[in-house]
């Protein structure tokens, strides 16, 4: 335990001097922690989300995290005013919490891992005999790559629930499709980049895809429709064509 | 009046409807970290003064419709408010005022059909509009089919309900309204006409020489006909960065001007996704992003630069606005 504390110590004074302030709107202050996609920048972000959260300002709606900057929304008319502007105030209360949660020790950092399954069959992983080609991995070697590694949710956005997972193993960096379709089916497990994601629902999209999980990502009938949360874990599994249907007629069934 | 036991909460009949029709609020908030659109009214402030002038909360649902033509059939007596722009209500032939509480006797037929300046009108009702609500907002999200109207657009034949029965102060200015008085609570029409769009400095500003800078305020930018609710595109003088034309995918806003590596504008509007890669250069003021929702494709316009405080200052003039209305209807109440 002590370790963690030493830990969180050191976050916060590292994070406090690498911070900046920028008004996204004058609803939205943006906080910005360095220029890079990296683990320990995310988890700073996490950090700082979730001190605000527990310690909310008065007017504070609620935050965006993204990988190395996080939003800040609030109502401006019941904003505490300090300063003659709204978005100094808000600064001025927004380093007032981070500092004290850094000096408290406290420790915050939830987050859940899941195991998600994927057939990587190529009904579903409709690029892998391209991405076979252009890595110049047999497509078993890029389905045990992309098995092997926990991901980190960095994000959510471009459609809801869709979830900026990474680091890929380095033999799977790859690129967008010049062309993105037009039509994803739900479900899609892709690559793009260093990244993984998962099409929560069918859309245009331009990352190559490799399989298809039966897991609902997003579900608007559910009362809590997100699979996948910033700061979230991922193991993905490989399962059979069978197995697949098998999951999916459960999840079907459950609806 | 005699009330049927079963309560029917119809308010009105949608006898002919035009392309674009949704029952929106102030937007849905809590979702934005998990990719969940804002949505809500394009014209938030039209939206707002819609709600107050009948009495609701300014963040009840109105309908917001957008310039085609359209028939309403009464189905209630009424206490009704319509607000923006574009098209111009008539009953009978006559012209419906904007911007004031109005009565609609039961089986009155509204038309909007003859279009004006703006490109957005709000209709509430006292009582508010009933909608499905979906993650605490009632604003309707095209995208994945939720909230609203079913999480749909309105269509011919669909029956509106209003939400909640009318409150004291509803019940006394419907009486009032329907004795033919006039109350006449705002009187400044909003300036659809200008051009002016003032803009604060976006988070990636400096990716502009001052040159550049220098370009996008003095340059003229036309709405582009590939726009819509999520944005509007810009078409004008193509801008250049110093540096390579992205960032690593932070968040996004409504008002949020971003430069593409073509160099063209798209300015995020309610239904604008929640991150995005591109350079911020410069966020519309919110006072300014509901002159700019009037704009339709072919509109020209011209950002103006002024600071934050300034643009805070614009805003909360705007609320203050709307809570003196607040206060006026409720002293109606008091008065009668």
């Amino acid at each position: 335990m002590s370790g963690l504390f030493v830990w969180i110590d050191f976050v916060f004074s590292l994070y406090m001097h690498e911070i900046s302030f920028i008004s996204l709107s004058e609803k939205a202050i943006l906080l910005s922690f360095g220029n890079s996609i990296d683990f320990n920048t995310h988890e700073l972000v996490m950090h700082a989300k979730q001190t605000i959260e527990k310690h909310p300002f008065p007017g504070f709606i609620e935050t965006v995290p993204a990988y190395n900057s996080l939003a800040v929304f609030y109502s401006p008319g019941k904003i505490d005013r300090s300063k003659s502007s709204i978005a100094e105030s808000v600064k001025d209360q927004l380093i007032q919490i981070l500092a004290t949660a850094g000096q408290q020790n406290e420790e915050l950092f939830y987050q859940t891992k899941h195991i998600i399954p994927v057939c990587y069959d190529e009904e579903f992983g409709i690029d892998l005999e391209e991405l076979s080609e252009q890595l110049h991995l047999p497509k078993e070697e890029i389905i045990r790559l992309h098995t092997s590694v926990t991901y980190k949710v960095f994000m959510t956005g471009f459609t809801p629930g869709f979830a900026y997972m990474g680091i890929l193993d380095q033999q799977l960096f790859t690129k967008r499709k010049a062309t993105p379709r037009l039509n994803i089916a739900e479900g899609s497990v892709a690559i793009a980049g260093n990244q993984t994601g998962i099409y929560p629902m069918s859309t245009p999209g331009g990352w190559n895809i490799i399989g298809r999980t039966a897991l609902k990502i997003f579900d608007k009938e559910n009362k809590n429709p997100f699979l996948l949360k910033a700061g979230d874990e991922v193991q993905f599994v490989a399962i059979t064509k069978q197995e697949f249907h098998s999951l999916a007629s459960v999840s079907n069934h459950e609806q | 009046m005699p009330q049927s036991p079963i309560m029917n909460n119809s308010i009105l009949h949608i006898e002919q409807c035009g392309f674009l029709t949704t029952l929106q609020d102030c937007g849905r908030a809590g979702s934005l970290q998990y990719g969940i659109s804002k949505t809500g009214a394009m014209d938030q402030y039209s939206a707002m003064l819609a709600n107050v002038l009948v009495g609701n909360d300014e963040c009840d649902a109105v309908m917001e419709i957008t310039q085609s033509p359209h028939r309403f059939l009464f189905l209630k007596d009424t206490v009704a408010a319509f607000t923006g722009g574009g098209l111009q209500p008539q009953q009978n032939k006559e012209t419906i005022p904007l911007n004031q509480p109005v009565f609609i006797a039961k089986d009155t037929v509204v038309e909007l059909k003859q279009q004006r300046e703006g490109f957005r009108i709000y209709i509430a009702v006292a009582g508010g509009l009933k909608t499905d609500e979906f993650l605490y907002s009632h604003s309707t999200d095209l995208l994945i089919k939720a909230g609203g109207f079913h999480g749909r657009p309105l269509k011919k034949n669909d029956k509106v309900e209003t939400n909640q029965q009318l409150n004291h102060t509803q019940q006394q200015l419907l009486e009032v309204l329907r004795s033919n008085a006039e109350i006449k609570l705002y009187d400044h029409s909003p300036a659809f006409k200008t051009k002016t769009i003032r803009v604060i400095a976006g988070a990636e500003w400096n990716y502009l020489e001052a040159e550049m800078q220098q370009q996008f305020l003095s340059g003229n930018y036309i709405i582009s006909s590939q726009s819509n609710r999520m944005g509007y595109r810009l078409k004008g003088d193509l801008l250049k960065t110093n540096q390579p034309c992205e960032i690593i995918s932070s968040p996004v806003t409504e008002g949020t001007i971003q430069l593409t590596s073509s160099g063209e504008m798209i300015v995020l509007m309610a239904d604008a996704q929640t991150v995005g890669g591109y350079p911020r250069i410069a966020t519309v003021c919110a006072a300014d992003l509901s002159l700019l929702a009037q704009k339709k494709p072919g509109d020209e316009i011209q950002f103006q630069l002024i600071g934050l405080m300034e643009a805070e200052e614009l805003y909360l003039e705007e609320l203050n606005k709307l809570q003196q209305i607040k206060s006026v209807i409720k002293r109606l109440d008091s008065a009668s």
